[in-house]
């Protein structure tokens, strides 16, 4: 069985798993070494009859270990690969940090205004009501007048018309 | 994966650092170099010589392969820059690159200089091996003799093959194993089982 795919294997006619894993074993099996020389021999009598020259592996393997291991940081393609492959990764991750970055910015008013909702229903609910005097009524006036000066205040010149409206409507309630 | 993928597996794993590929390599080309290296050098021992000078050369400059050609004609470059070093170290002149060409050197035949060159041991064991193999071609049946045919020397795809013999792909495979297997099983007492052997 793994004659014939030894066969195949040097006739380029097996896919590529497969012939990854055959090379493997055939350099680490005598027998199947054997036989890939004994097979491309075979084509080299049928393609040239006239000559055949001598096996020199043996002699060669023994020069060959003598030789320092060749390490060359392969490969060429891989590398462009590699080197497109890590720059689609770096597109990808800028635009997902630039998405997520204008998230944040498109959700931060919202959060802001959720969590200030929330806070005011707390309020509102924790404290009892107070029935105001008119002298209250008059800082409110003020306090809503000049809100726009207020530090907490995020877009300023804004806030204070949205609040004017919100007070509006709630003076139209009572 | 065809033939040259084959080879550029090998290399990349010798590449890593895989000595075991690259005798894989050897193995199969060696011949083939040693009949291109024959063209610019004579006696058989010298062959021998220059064919294991140009495989070292070859294995120190794999990081320089880039596999934009296939790897045998890369080898074969050596190959032949390697016999004409070698011919002008001796003071001998090389010949010209117009007169060996590289593709071209694959089909060339030259079997009278091939046969005043080789040793009579040399020649006595080729010409047993050669006996061997044609003895047992001409016995093998006719469809297993063909697809080998067309297979080594013509050097068709089993695709095309199978067109030709008008049989399916899996059939053309199995006939050029066995008829793989019937030369290499006589010709296992001539050569050893041993990869060490001289043949």
């Amino acid at each position: 069985m793994m004659n014939q795919k030894i066969s195949i294997l040097m006739d380029g006619e097996l896919c590529g798993e497969e012939a990854a894993a055959l090379l493997g074993k055939i350099k680490r099996d005598p027998e199947a070494r054997q036989d890939w020389l004994n097979y491309h021999l075979i084509g080299d009598v049928l393609r040239q009859p006239d000559y055949i020259p001598k096996n020199i592996s043996a002699a060669f393997f023994e020069r060959l270990q003598a030789e320092p291991t060749v390490l060359a940081p392969y490969p060429l393609r891989s590398s462009r690969i590699g080197y497109f492959a890590m720059s689609a990764v770096a597109s990808i991750m800028a635009m997902a940090f630039l998405t997520w970055v204008s998230l944040q910015v498109d959700t931060q008013p919202q959060m802001q205004q959720t969590q200030l909702h929330a806070a005011r229903s707390s309020i509102n609910a924790n404290i009892a009501p107070v029935n105001f005097s008119s002298a209250n009524d008059g800082i409110n006036e003020y306090l809503l007048a000049h809100h726009e000066f207020s530090p907490g205040t995020d877009v300023r010149g804004a806030t204070s018309y949205i609040r004017t409206v919100a007070a509006t409507q709630a003076v139209t309630k009572k | 994966m065809g033939d040259k993928e084959v080879d550029q597996q090998l290399v990349e794993r010798a590449q890593r650092g895989d000595k075991h590929a690259f005798e894989l390599l050897v193995l199969k080309y060696q011949r083939r170099l040693g009949r291109l290296i024959s063209r610019f050098v004579r006696d058989s021992a010298e062959v021998e010589d220059v064919t294991q000078e140009s495989f070292i050369k070859a294995y120190r400059a794999l990081p320089s392969f880039r596999g934009d050609s296939a790897f045998y004609t890369w080898l074969y470059r050596i190959g032949i820059n390697t016999a004409k070093n070698y011919l002008v170290s001796l003071g001998r002149r090389p010949p010209t690159t117009t007169q060996f060409d590289v593709e071209e050197s694959e089909d060339y035949e030259g079997s009278d200089q091939m046969h005043d060159m080789n040793t009579p041991e040399t020649e006595l064991m080729g010409k047993e091996v050669a006996a061997v193999v044609n003895a047992t071609i001409q016995k093998l049946p006719e469809d297993l003799r063909t697809a080998l045919t067309l297979r080594e020397i013509e050097g068709l795809s089993y695709e095309e093959i199978a067109e030709i013999m008008n049989c399916p792909i899996g059939t053309v495979r199995s006939r050029i194993f066995r008829a793989r297997e019937t030369i290499a099983s006589n010709l296992r007492p001539l050569l050893g089982t041993s990869i060490d052997k001289r043949w």
